[in-house]
């Protein structure tokens, strides 16, 4: 609520800079924009859903913080295998072999989500 | 004899300094004749038995004339050593053999004598009363009795001695029919006295109770005293005394029981038979309940005032058995009756005398719970036609029954336990299952009203309560959540609302949404509500990012859309899903990339969809005169601003400029033209009046903006939610149910199975509706497909052996 009224307070600031642009295109269009309130969603961009090791999907967190209830961000790591995973899984996973669950190739990570 | 009659005068010191005998009577051996004592003693007892007054030194002397008597030879006994213990013989006769059986005591001559006295005494006046009949027969029974026992416990004081040692000596050497002189008295009495007269005594105590019982005034004392003789006169020999100075009798009511309780009870049963019987004919059974809390009230009074208190517990359970254990068929349709006319302290009355019989309570409990049930079900049927749209409507007629029966189960059966659970029992069936959820076809309709009538309560500028009920309101939907069966339904239908009210800015307030929350949380445990609490999260992070987006905004001076604001949202916590994507016009493309640009820079791996079914805006009208703002979706915000390209377009031609799906572009087309914003030359207003339909906009029909637009307001609201979305959506919601609670099934057989290993079918089924209870009732069927698709994913397989027996594969 508030975040709204000090962005229109805002707006009208804006407004008033802008006025004498905003006057020229009177003439020629109907229409100006004022305000543009957008709605989106992100996620993990993978191509597998699911995380091999536990078998939860990458959307949701990995099972062992699902069962810790943990609300934190449980965050996905790629390969340049480009797979991924969760990070708690993968972290698991190499310290007994370092690579891929799925190709078999030498795991090196490529990037991790944030 | 020399010997003697020193050690007796040895004795007789001691008595002398003890007892303060007179000095002539200490040399008077032939005064302990028996017959010379027994003159004394029976001019004594005769005194004694006319109630004549009697000095202190006249009772003095019968003491120590028994005293004398009962130790004249004894004092040998401490000459000669006792050697073998022979059966005592009686009275005082042998007392030359006593002087050689020191063991022996004198008394038995003396007690026998006492005892035929008494009998003779007894039957004389016992004559006088044979023929008696009622208050007669009891005064002549209790005046008596008063009499006799006062006589015999005087009598019974001095022969103390008697009682002390000869009475004690026999008894120790098994002889079990004599006593200590007063317990004679008493064997005595009911041997002349009341074995005659019982019959009509106890009979005439029965017609004064039952004189009283019809509201008569009787005399009590009359019973009070019978009652009294029949319990003392009930006595029994000790076993086996070791102690001396352990009695030797006990008493016991079995006199009291055998000759009055057992006929009084009869006749208590008869009579009350009786009354119940007429009084029903010309009373209701209210007012006979009443009358019947009434007597069993006089009963109680009955034997606290002249009975025997052991006989409370019997009497009452009669009175109980008879009154009410037998009226129960009248008592449980009265109680049908009084539930329909409300009449709550007739209720409670009639509780508290039902639960006194053992069980009686659990019919009431069920006629209670059929009555709330029907009366949930009534109820919601003559609201059902508005209802089902009107959530309000709903859980308020809900709320309203099970606060009238709350009061009820409060008022009429003190909250007892299980009345409450007849109450939930009750509103458990009627909430799930009534004539709403019949006519939506499903009973998944409660939760899903339910959850909007919260939306009603929570959204910006519901007037429908008070800001200070709201708590209250809450806690009144916690009581309606608390029955229903489906929460899993409840719990999407809430998290759609919640999230449409978070993006779309609609909460009345945080507090209030996370108040719902742990509400929501403490009845149904974290997990319940972890992705409405994500929500929320997501809302404050969305908020952070804003800031974020401006300062990176003015570091790069970057010139945006005048107010620009954004919400990202994660995807797994949100019911959202993303729509087709469509063409975004120059005006809010450069602002979108460059978001876009930024968010990316800011987080790795995310990819972003956009959720353009809710976003919204606001833009300026130019060409009017006042300029009017307009509160538009971003789809609106589209085709308006395709007029600033060209004045005019074709239908078909806005289509494909826009991307946008062609029955969602008409149908915010048709909004449009509704609005009046813009005009159609081949549709007339009378079309645009009545319902336009989408179908009726042709591809090639020319649309312009109205020149001549007017509004009396100058803000103007066109973003309203397409009802036909809305609906969709909830039908939407319903259909995905099924499916995800295919998930859950088998999400806990897995979890079964794992732990069990091997599992046989049916206790597999039990334990999954168990651990799903709290959540939704899953269907049988269901169950099974889910085991059978288990199967065919190899997580489970049946034993070959026992086809019923399933195992996990791991």
């Amino acid at each position: 609520m508030s975040e709204n009224s000090q962005t229109s307070a805002q707006s009208t600031n804006a407004n008033n800079n802008s006025n004498p642009t905003s006057d020229t295109v009177s003439s020629s269009v109907p229409f100006t924009l004022k305000r543009w309130n957008l709605v989106g969603i992100w996620s993990w961009d993978v191509a597998h859903d699911v995380c091999a090791i536990c078998r939860t999907a990458l959307s949701e967190s990995c099972l062992r913080c699902q069962a810790a209830s943990n609300l934190q961000e449980c965050i996905i790591v790629w390969g340049t295998c480009n797979h991924s995973f969760h990070n708690c899984c993968m972290s698991q996973w190499v310290k007994q072999r370092a690579q891929c669950p799925l190709c078999q190739t030498d795991w090196v990570i490529n990037r991790i989500g944030q | 004899m020399i010997s003697s009659v020193k050690s007796f005068s040895y004795h007789q010191n001691i008595i002398q300094s003890n007892k303060c005998f007179t000095q002539k009577m200490s040399h008077m051996e032939r005064s302990l004749n028996l017959n010379d004592v027994w003159i004394k003693v029976s001019e004594g007892i005769e005194h004694i038995y006319k109630i004549q007054e009697m000095s202190a030194a006249a009772y003095m002397d019968l003491y120590s004339q028994v005293y004398n008597y009962c130790t004249n030879t004894q004092s040998h006994g401490y000459a000669t050593k006792p050697t073998i213990k022979s059966t005592p013989k009686q009275g005082g006769n042998n007392r030359q053999n006593n002087i050689h059986d020191g063991a022996n005591i004198v008394g038995g001559e003396l007690y026998n004598k006492l005892k035929n006295y008494l009998k003779t005494y007894l039957e004389k006046i016992c004559e006088k009363g044979l023929d008696l009949q009622g208050e007669s027969v009891l005064r002549f029974y209790t005046t008596n009795w008063e009499h006799y026992r006062f006589s015999s416990k005087v009598t019974n004081g001095f022969c103390h001695y008697l009682n002390r040692h000869w009475v004690r000596r026999e008894f120790d050497s098994g002889r079990r029919d004599v006593y200590e002189i007063f317990t004679m008295a008493m064997e005595i009495w009911q041997l002349v006295f009341f074995q005659p007269l019982n019959r009509q005594v106890t009979l005439a105590c029965l017609q004064l109770i039952k004189s009283e019982r019809q509201n008569e005034v009787i005399n009590t004392r009359l019973i009070s005293g019978v009652i009294e003789s029949y319990v003392e006169l009930g006595f029994s020999e000790n076993a086996s005394v070791s102690a001396s100075n352990h009695p030797i009798t006990s008493p016991t009511l079995a006199i009291y029981k055998e000759f009055f309780e057992m006929p009084f009870l009869q006749d208590t049963e008869q009579f009350y038979r009786l009354e119940a019987a007429t009084f029903l004919v010309h009373n209701s059974v209210t007012e006979y309940l009443k009358k019947v809390a009434q007597r069993l009230d006089e009963e109680v009074h009955r034997v606290q005032s002249y009975l025997h208190s052991s006989t409370l517990a019997a009497l009452i359970k009669k009175v109980e058995e008879v009154l009410i254990r037998d009226q129960l068929e009248a008592i449980y349709t009265e109680a049908k009756s009084l539930l329909h006319d409300e009449k709550h302290s007739d209720l409670a009355l009639l509780f508290k005398l039902v639960s006194r019989v053992p069980n009686a309570t659990v019919e009431l409990k069920k006629i209670v719970e059929d009555h709330i049930r029907q009366m949930g079900i009534d109820a919601i049927e003559r609201v059902s036609g508005s209802a089902l749209n009107d959530p309000k409507l709903y859980v308020e007629t809900i709320l309203e029954i099970h606060t009238k029966f709350f009061k009820l189960v409060q008022e009429a059966f003190s909250s007892e336990q299980g009345f409450t659970a007849a109450l939930d029992k009750a509103c458990g069936k009627f909430i799930n299952n009534n004539a709403v959820t019949t006519a939506a076809g499903n009973t998944t309709k409660s939760p899903e009203l339910l959850a909007r009538y919260c939306d009603t309560l929570l959204r910006k500028g519901s007037k429908a309560v008070e800001e200070t009920d709201l708590e209250e309101k809450f806690n009144q939907i916690m009581v309606v959540f608390n029955y229903v069966e489906d929460k899993d339904v409840f719990q999407k239908f809430y998290g759609k609302m919640l999230a449409k009210r978070l993006v779309g800015q609609l909460s009345a307030s945080d507090d209030y949404e996370e108040s719902m929350i742990s509400k929501l949380k403490q009845a149904c445990g974290f997990e319940y509500t972890s992705k409405l609490q994500r929500m929320f999260q997501d809302i404050g992070v969305s908020k952070n990012l804003i800031d974020q987006y401006r300062t990176y905004c003015e570091k790069n001076r970057l010139d945006d859309i005048v107010d620009f604001s954004v919400m990202v949202l994660s995807s797994n916590s949100w019911p959202f899903s993303a729509p087709p994507n469509f063409v975004l016009p120059a005006e809010l493309k450069r602002t979108f990339e460059s978001f876009t640009k930024f968010y990316t820079q800011q987080h790795n791996g995310r990819k972003l969809t956009w959720l353009h079914q809710h976003s919204k805006g606001d833009i300026q009208t130019l060409y009017t005169k006042p300029k009017y703002i307009l509160h538009v979706s971003t789809y609106q915000m589209v085709v308006l601003l395709l007029f600033n390209k060209f004045s005019r377009w074709t239908v078909e031609r806005m289509q494909d400029e826009t991307q946008i799906k062609v029955d969602l572009f008409l149908q915010v087309l048709c909004g449009l033209l509704k609005s009046k914003l813009i005009t159609c030359s081949e549709i007339n207003d009378d079309e645009l009046e009545e319902d336009l339909k989408e179908t009726d906009v042709k591809m090639n029909y020319n649309i312009q903006l109205a020149d001549d637009f007017k509004s009396k307001k100058i803000k103007i609201n066109l973003n309203v939610p397409l009802k036909s979305v809305e609906q969709k959506d909830i039908e939407g919601l319903h259909r995905t149910i099924d499916e995800d609670r295919k998930m859950v099934i088998q999400a806990a057989i897995v979890r079964t199975m794992k732990a069990r290993q091997t599992l046989k079918h049916a206790l597999l089924m039990q334990e999954v509706i168990q651990q799903l209870s709290s959540r939704f009732k899953p269907k049988i069927p269901v169950i099974k497909k889910c085991i059978d698709i288990l199967i065919e994913k190899e997580y489970l397989e049946r034993q070959s052996n026992e086809k019923d027996v399933l195992r996990y594969l791991a």
